[in-house]
């Protein structure tokens, strides 16, 4: 209680004091502070007083003495509002400022909020349509490869590993045996089915209230629906790249088993299955499955080397699979294929803009993906609130996967001093910045795979070039001299061709430089850490002889 | 005489650091000492003595502290402190400077006064 009811002042001072502390709206300690201080300033003032009526007359005349009561309560409130301590008047600003900044962000986030987004196109449909490419259906080779994975008994155990034949004991080779025998029907549709031109991967529609894994789908669904579809699109593709990683892993298990039986020609053309296969999954669908091809490539390139290494071969044969290897790879450029990451950006777009039916539109709370200029900038833009709007970020997104096209372009030797810029138009979009590691690195691991597939090419040509002369040639050129290139194998990571040394008339080697783009003399490859590497960051990239 | 109370306003804070710097005093005292050494002629409002003296505290000019006096009444000392004694000291040079300098205005007639 503000009041002191032991008081002895007139009631008229007593109530002159509750009115000042009552207009001085202020903190109850400090209101009780100077409530003491006036009742002591009036008690001091009519103490000298003998009578009543002298008190009640001075009493008057004190209180006309201060004056306005409103005038006086707020200048007291802005007096002692000044005698706050250092720390109380910098919390309270700091609320104040956090308070503003709290409404200004809720203000700004309005906007995002208001509107809603106009789906045309289907993510999925978008997906299946950009794959397929307007391909007949027949063309397609996914049905056979998932018919084939369909009637692959799971890998053993003893397998899970990777072990090779030759370093497994009777028993185990006697397992594998029995088990790439009862397996054959697999294979046989597998290399049926890698015949067709064309591979692409229907994805199967995704239910309105799908959820993701592990969300609860409370958090991730409503905001941004492209997220969601794609995390359910991996999730669909997964079993299906497990299952044809098995079947990989199965087909060069029965290739080294026919190659123990000494059958080169079926050898080889589980090679050459497999190149099939690697090569219509790194060309096309999602960066997923390409990564998947690129690992077949290079698994399809040890393999073809392991045959040649162990097996005698004729000419034929050797001209037979150079032949379709080069069909396969003829292309000069990187097989990376980002229209389908692209459909994923373009979704984005779709879902975090509104559409104003001219191709233009605002952003929504999901379309601060496409925040653009610089990284510092983002911050202006944040605090602004200044966002995009449709046709920039659509303008951000055609211009990011120009900018990775163009690089992927480049041969790594050509690069090798360069580092990765984006261009002004698409530096900027969190989602550029989110994507372009892993985009940029998916070109780097295609380069390595199709040096793998240059590399198979110029041995099966070396190896019929030996075959056709008794001997190996002196050097590269030879190769093409003798018709069995049409060009010196180019070696991506150096300025000329893939290094080639004669040791003898039956031993070559045959190395690129590698990523640190210099000569090691064919000192085999390896990570930062020592442990052997085919496509390592140390040494070169020894191809032949076959290294274990 | 009553004074403007703008140009009472002014000198009001000086004064009082001056009145404080003898010993601390309560807000009544203060009052009554500012009248008796004026001679009645400098005569602070009570509504404008209160939030003077908070906002010297508040620039830490003064310090204060609740007594109880003999009779038991509690009240609240004002004393200046060191920063306040040189606010008076630089305030008061500035006052000296301005009487002088109103005092070549009006040809000496306020030092005749």
């Amino acid at each position: 209680m503000d009041r002191n009811d032991t008081n002895s002042t007139p009631v008229m001072v007593q109530e002159t004091i509750n009115r000042v502390i009552k207009k001085m709206r202020y903190r109850k300690k400090v209101r009780a502070d100077v409530r003491a201080e006036l009742e002591a300033h009036f008690e001091d003032a009519l103490a000298e007083c003998s009578t009543p009526q002298e008190q009640q007359a001075l009493a008057e005349e004190l209180i006309g003495e201060f004056g306005d009561i409103k005038v006086l309560a707020t200048l007291i409130r802005r007096a002692k509002k000044r005698c706050r301590p250092l720390w109380a008047k910098v919390m309270i600003r700091t609320g104040q400022v956090v308070g503003l900044c709290v409404l200004y962000v809720l203000l700004c986030m309005s906007r995002l909020m208001i509107g809603s987004p106009t789906i045309k196109v289907g993510m999925v449909d978008r997906i299946n349509e950009t794959s397929q490419q307007g391909h007949e259906d027949v063309q397609n080779a996914w049905p056979g490869i998932k018919r084939a994975m369909s009637l692959l008994d799971p890998l053993p155990n003893a397998l899970a590993d990777h072990p090779r034949y030759s370093d497994m004991d009777e028993t185990q080779q006697q397992n594998l045996a029995r088990y790439v025998q009862e397996n054959q029907p697999a294979f046989a549709a597998l290399n049926e089915a890698v015949k067709k031109p064309h591979c692409w991967r229907p994805f199967n529609p995704v239910p309105k209230d799908a959820q993701m894994k592990g969300t609860g789908g409370v958090f991730v669904p409503q905001l941004m629906e492209t997220v969601r579809l794609s995390a359910l699109l991996q999730e669909q593709l997964m079993p299906d790249m497990k299952k044809c990683r098995d079947l990989t892993w199965a087909l060069n298990y029965h290739r080294q088993w026919v190659v123990d039986q000494g059958k080169t020609e079926s050898a080889m053309a589980d090679s050459e299955t497999l190149f099939r296969l690697g090569h219509h999954l790194a060309g096309s669908g999602l960066l997923t499955e390409q990564m998947v091809g690129t690992a077949i490539v290079s698994l399809a390139c040890d393999s073809l080397f392991d045959t040649l290494g162990k097996l005698d071969t004729n000419e034929f044969l050797l001209a037979r699979t150079q032949q379709d290897l080069e069909s396969l790879f003829r292309k000069d450029q990187p097989w990376v294929e980002l229209t389908l990451e692209k459909a994923f950006a373009e979704d984005l777009i779709q879902g975090g803009f509104t559409d104003d039916g001219h191709g233009n539109g605002r952003a929504l709370s999901s379309g601060v993906f496409m925040l653009g200029g610089s990284p510092s900038g983002w911050w202006k833009q944040l605090l602004l609130f200044n966002f995009p709007d449709r046709r920039q970020a659509q303008k951000h997104i055609d211009s990011f996967f120009e900018d990775l096209k163009r690089w992927h372009m480049i041969m790594p030797w050509d690069r090798r001093n360069q580092t990765f810029v984006l261009s002004d138009q698409s530096i900027s979009t969190i989602y550029a910045v989110m994507q372009k590691p892993a985009l940029e690195r998916a070109g780097d691991l295609q380069w390595q795979a199709k040096l793998g597939a240059q590399a198979a090419l110029t041995v099966l040509s070396i190896k019929r070039y030996q075959v056709r002369h008794g001997m190996l040639p002196d050097t590269l050129n030879a190769l093409a001299v003798d018709g069995l290139m049409k060009t010196v194998p180019r070696d991506f990571y150096s300025d000329g061709p893939l290094t080639y040394q004669r040791k003898s008339d039956t031993d070559f080697v045959l190395y690129s430089w590698g990523e640190n783009f210099q000569d090691d003399q064919g000192m085999p490859s390896t990570n930062r850490e020592g442990e052997s590497r085919r496509f390592g960051s140390q040494g070169d990239w020894v191809f032949w002889p076959i290294l274990r | 005489m009553k004074f403007e109370s703008q140009l009472l306003k002014g000198i009001a804070p000086v004064v009082v650091l001056e009145i404080l710097s003898r010993g601390p005093m309560y807000g009544y005292e203060l009052c009554q000492t500012i009248e008796k050494r004026s001679h009645d002629i400098l005569c602070l409002g009570k509504g404008t003595l209160y939030p003077l003296l908070y906002n010297l505290e508040a620039k830490r000019l003064v310090s204060t502290e609740w007594q109880t006096a003999e009779s038991g009444r509690k009240r609240r000392y004002y004393a200046i402190t060191s920063k306040g004694t040189g606010e008076l000291a630089k305030q008061k040079d500035q006052l000296k400077h301005l009487v002088n300098g109103l005092d070549l205005v009006f040809g000496g007639a306020l030092s005749l006064a």
